[in-house]
């Protein structure tokens, strides 16, 4: 045990900032102020526990590090383990600040903010204690637990087709839920212990127990992402929400399918699944296409934002095909740099949406009236698509030699879909920044605030920096 | 000190780009202008180290999976690709000093300064990764050097699709060969399986980057900017980088013949292509940019002939061409900023001295590339001159001999342009000879056939007119507006994947999983609650049926425990 419990505190810190939430003022006259500073100072908080955490955790050892243990029930014997290494803790301050960025992008917003910024506080503690988890157990309960909050938001600040968004949302991430607890009892009727998530690999359970143990592993951690041809579900969803925060909360839940991934088979496929690798790429590959084709053809920004990540994802999840343990900090640094990308492409485009709400505004030309907005929200696609802006590109550069040497057709295909989305995504920019037709034109219209451009302006040179130096806050 | 010399132009481009202002622009053009110049002289008087070699190291990204370094470093291989860039520098900064082409002066000024500290990366790039990196990032700066959105569309498009190829092609290339230097490329054609593959990509990004015939259009969008700054985007970011990027790759060709042969006829095409529309087109500047992309198939030619007398000739050639677009710019200011070849015609009488000096330009570049008519691979030059003085002969014979075409008051304010304009251009011929080999044994030959004997031919064929047939595609509107090219990326690329993702959209997500899967399960979950209730309701049927059930489910687990299947 550290004589800091800092992943306890990491996990315990949002909790504490619910409890404040509760306790904090919410009236007419403060319009949700009081709840939002609370929340992004407990966020703060966070983070700098996080970096702290960071700075304790050697990159260069693969293995869990910072490990605390703490005995939930004694009969059943359960005990909750906490360990971290570079990988989860990049994660977690992904996460962190990808929900940052959203509730900046919700600070004018004033309809339900406490509740809004409890559930955000409650579904990031969750989310830290998935990726803080040690152990199968601690692992299933906030992969669980997480839906939580997350179907309470959605039920919230969804738009008028939530009931049926919300019904396949559970119906898809409860069923994944459910075939991991059947898991997990397998497990422990096999052995009473609970199994470490990086002996995982070598748990034996004869070879028609290990193929139906891995087979649902992957069931239940694939329906956490979009995979073909349940994505448009989960499109239903994402569709439906226009608050950002909750937009950029709803789409860490395929993070979460990833990292379990990378967790439970670190060094490629189990041995009962390889036979099935051939399926699983090709499923992979089909949906990425899918997905980038639609997105392409989609006049939805919010469906190419989508788009965009589900094939980012899925890319990242390919990943699990190689030797993942050697490659996951090249995936950490690109996930990190991901999250921020899109949590600050989708507040810049819902200030958008409001601006061409409020002055009843085509959305095709509309930069041309924001030149400040215009200017970083460029930098931020450009970014998205690939340019070296930011830590994504020399990782996924590894992440793509590395596939090719895998496997050259899926890597193609992939590729494909890659600038296919890409495509749809600077089609897009180039829409919104085309000039307007003169009856469009109008001087009202309000640009992004210097505060607002400032936040933003950093996330860019937190980007930059990630460019520049990816590891400067790792010992190793 | 060439480390220094780039680090000091980049920090004068980024203080330019942060600080720009809009007072007292012009002085602060000049002050940039000349404190660039003072950083480049000892370059330009000749004694720096450009032709030595040096070397500065940064040791970027060092895991245990991927090594990366940044390197700075000179030599004489890489000399012609930097004086070029110097060329082309000098040129934009000044004429961004003299003239007053752009509102954004100061933004431009720091940008052409940011872009050439780039290219030296692009130049002196030992390992893909850094080659990579900073061609894209003369990509993304060469992005904010262009105002209008179409221009920029193409161009970010274009770019994007070159940079992402070039990025798997270098994935593919350190993922087989775990060695990110350059001259880990002959040893990847030799021993990859997917040597095929990457020298396919290899080709297509070199001709999207270097403009090529089909791959143009994006270029050619330049003509709706200032031609300095046009002339900036040929010679010093994207195309350019094409040519380093096939000079320092040349080794992919090793065992793949077809490759080069490919690249060949793509730069016959393109040169092609670029006669013609030089000849068909009115635009002024639309001319320059097809006389720009003939330029750069040339210059592509000669690197792919990789010959090193030719090699030192390309820090010529593109001064060349700067001074002929130069020259060409010369009656589009002359006839109030005409921006059509058919509305002007007749200048001669109004614009002798223009005239002498851009037929004494062409001679001076014919002066200057005849020695080098008898080396081996003389076939390019000759071509080259060939076309050049066809193609300069029929603009002057339309300029300046044609008939006049412009308007009354147009040709009332023509007259010779502000000396200024033709500063540059003297400086550039007096470069040229200054560094031309004497073609003939005798000054007197020298000087009478190249100043009196090739002028007066030109200017003889420029009055007799040979080519006015072509002046009638000026009046066809669809050869002056056709983009033969980007329909055929319409047709072929755009449209079949729109049609596909449409397709996909209504038969697979509409109608299989909207409209039946999820109905399905719908239906599914409705009728399990209908069966629940009905469970609950009919006690004496539904209790007959589950005892059924009951049964089945015991004999079924009987017979499991008997050894089942």
């Amino acid at each position: 045990m550290n004589s800091v419990p800092y992943l306890l505190i990491m996990f315990l810190l949002p909790l504490g900032g619910v409890l404040m939430l509760l306790l904090a003022q919410d009236d007419e006259k403060s319009k949700g102020r009081n709840a939002l500073s609370v929340a992004m100072l407990t966020v703060w908080a966070s983070l700098v526990f996080i970096v702290l955490a960071l700075s304790h955790v050697d990159s260069t050892y693969n293995h869990l590090q910072l490990v605390e243990q703490y005995v939930w029930l004694e009969n059943p014997k359960i005990t909750l383990t906490f360990g971290v290494d570079a990988f989860s803790l990049l994660l977690i301050l992904s996460v962190n600040v990808a929900a940052l960025i959203g509730m900046w992008g919700v600070r004018h917003f004033s309809v339900k903010m406490k509740s809004c910024m409890i559930l955000t506080l409650l579904f990031l503690s969750m989310i830290t204690g998935l990726f803080l988890a040690a152990d199968v157990m601690s692992f299933f309960i906030f992969f669980a637990a997480l839906l939580f909050p997350l179907f309470l938001l959605i039920g919230l600040f969804g738009d008028v087709k939530r009931q049926i968004a919300l019904f396949r949302f559970m119906f898809y991430s409860i069923c994944g839920a459910l075939i991991f607890f059947v898991v997990l009892v397998v497990l422990y009727n096999h052995d009473t212990a609970n199994v470490m998530l990086n002996k995982m690999a070598d748990f034996k359970l004869g070879p028609k127990g290990e193929f139906f143990v891995w087979a649902a592993i992957f069931v239940a951690l694939l329906s956490r992402i979009p995979i073909w041809p349940f994505h448009s579900w989960i499109a239903a969803v994402h569709s439906s929400i226009k608050n950002p925060l909750v937009f950029v909360l709803a789409n860490m839940t395929p993070l979460t399918g990833i990292y379990g991934l990378m967790r439970f088979v670190p060094e490629g496929l189990p041995d009962s699944l390889l036979f099935l690798s051939t399926g699983l790429e090709v499923i992979a590959v089909i949906t990425m296409l899918f997905i980038a084709l639609i997105a392409f053809i989609n006049m939805d920004f919010q469906y190419k934002i989508f788009s965009f990540m589900t094939v980012y994802y899925i890319f990242f999840m390919l990943g699990v095909f190689l030797p993942t343990s050697q490659y996951m900090l090249n995936i950490g640094f690109s996930l990190f740099a991901f999250m921020i990308i899109f949590s600050s492409i989708e507040v810049l485009v819902a200030y958008q949406e409001q601006i061409r709400h409020d002055n009843k505004l085509l959305s095709e030309g509309i930069l041309t009236l924001l030149p400040k907005l215009s200017v970083i929200f460029t930098f931020m696609i450009l970014a998205a698509v690939g340019m070296p802006l930011s830590a994504m590109f020399v990782n996924n550069f590894v992440l793509i030699a590395a596939l090719l040497a895998y496997s050259f057709g899926t890597t193609v295909c992939a590729i494909a879909a890659l600038m296919l989305v890409a495509s749809a995504l600077l089609v897009e920019l180039y829409r919104r920044k085309k000039m307007p037709k003169l009856d469009f034109v109008t001087d009202d219209v309000e640009d992004i605030s210097s505060k607002d451009f400032v936040f933003v302006s950093l996330t860019a040179v937190v980007l930059l920096l990630s460019l520049v130096n990816p590891l400067w806050f790792i010992r190793g | 000190m060439f480390a220094l010399t780039v680090l000091k132009i980049g920090v004068l481009g980024l203080l330019t780009e942060i600080f720009q202002k809009n007072r007292m622009v012009r002085s602060w053009s000049w002050f940039l202008f000349a404190a660039v110049v003072l950083c480049l002289l000892p370059w330009l008087s000749g004694q720096g180290d450009l032709f030595k070699k040096s070397l500065w190291f940064f040791n970027w990204v060092d895991t245990s999976v991927i090594k990366i370094d940044i390197a700075l470093r000179t030599g004489p291989e890489y000399a012609p690709f930097i004086w070029t860039q110097i060329i082309v520098l000098m040129f934009a900064l000044s004429y961004n000093a003299f003239f007053s082409f752009e509102k954004m002066r100061l933004r431009y000024a720091g940008l052409y300064t940011l872009i050439f500290a780039a290219m030296m990366f692009v130049i002196s790039a030992f390992n893909i990764m850094q080659l990579l990196i900073a061609i894209c990032f003369v990509d993304i700066l060469g992005f904010y050097l262009l105002q209008d959105i179409g221009v920029k569309r193409h161009y970010m498009f274009f770019n994007f699709f070159a940079d992402f190829l070039l990025m798997v092609l270098f994935a593919l290339i350190w993922g087989w060969e775990r060695n990110l230097d350059i001259s880990a490329l002959s040893a990847f054609v030799k021993h990859s399986s997917f040597a095929g593959y990457a020298v396919g990509l290899f080709v297509i990004s070199v001709c999207i980057k270097c403009g090529m015939a089909f791959f143009h259009n994006y270029l050619l969008d330049m003509k709706s900017i200032s031609f300095v700054r046009g002339g900036f985007m040929m010679f010093a970011t994207t195309p350019f980088t094409g040519l380093v990027l096939l000079y320092r790759c040349t080794n992919l060709f090793s065992g793949f013949e077809w490759a080069k042969y490919a690249l060949e006829v793509m730069l016959g095409l393109s040169a092609l292509w670029a006669i013609f529309a030089f000849v068909l087109i009115d635009a002024f500047k639309a001319k320059i940019l097809y006389l720009h992309m003939l330029m750069i198939s040339f210059l592509a030619a000669m690197i792919l002939m990789n010959k090193t007398e030719f090699l030192a000739l390309l820090p010529f050639v593109v001064m060349m061409a700067c001074m002929l677009s130069g020259v060409m710019i010369l009656p589009l200011v002359a006839a109030a900023n005409e921006p059509l070849v058919s509305k002007t015609g007749g200048l001669v009488q109004l614009m002798k001295f223009s005239l002498g000096v851009s037929v004494l330009s062409l001679s001076g570049c014919l002066y200057f590339f005849s020695p080098y008519l008898k080396n081996d691979g003389a076939w390019l030059i000759w071509l080259l001159l060939v076309v050049l003085v066809v193609l300069f002969i029929h603009f002057f014979a339309q300029v300046y001999f044609g008939d006049v075409h412009a308007d009354e008051r147009v040709m009332a304010v023509v007259k010779n342009p502000n000396v200024l304009y033709f500063g540059f251009i003297l400086a550039s011929w007096a470069v040229l000879l200054f560094h031309a080999k004497p073609v003939f044994n005798t000054e007197f030959l020298n000087w009478g056939i190249f100043v009196l004997v090739v002028p007066s031919f030109i200017l003889f064929a420029a009055k007799l007119r040979p080519l006015r047939f072509c002046d009638k595609a000026y009046a066809c509107e669809n050869v002056q507006t056709a983009a033969p090219a980007l329909k055929l990326f319409d047709v072929c690329f755009i449209l079949p994947i729109k049609t596909l993702g449409r397709v996909l959209w209504l038969t697979i997500d509409f109608l299989l999983i909207e409209r039946f899967l999820v109905a399905f399960i719908r239906q599914t979950i409705y009728s399990m609650i209908r069966f629940s209730r009905w469970a609950h309701h009919n006690i004496k049927y539904a209790g007959t049926v589950f005892m059924i059930v009951g049964v089945v489910l015991v004999w079924f687990v009987y017979w499991l425990q008997k050894g089942g299947f």
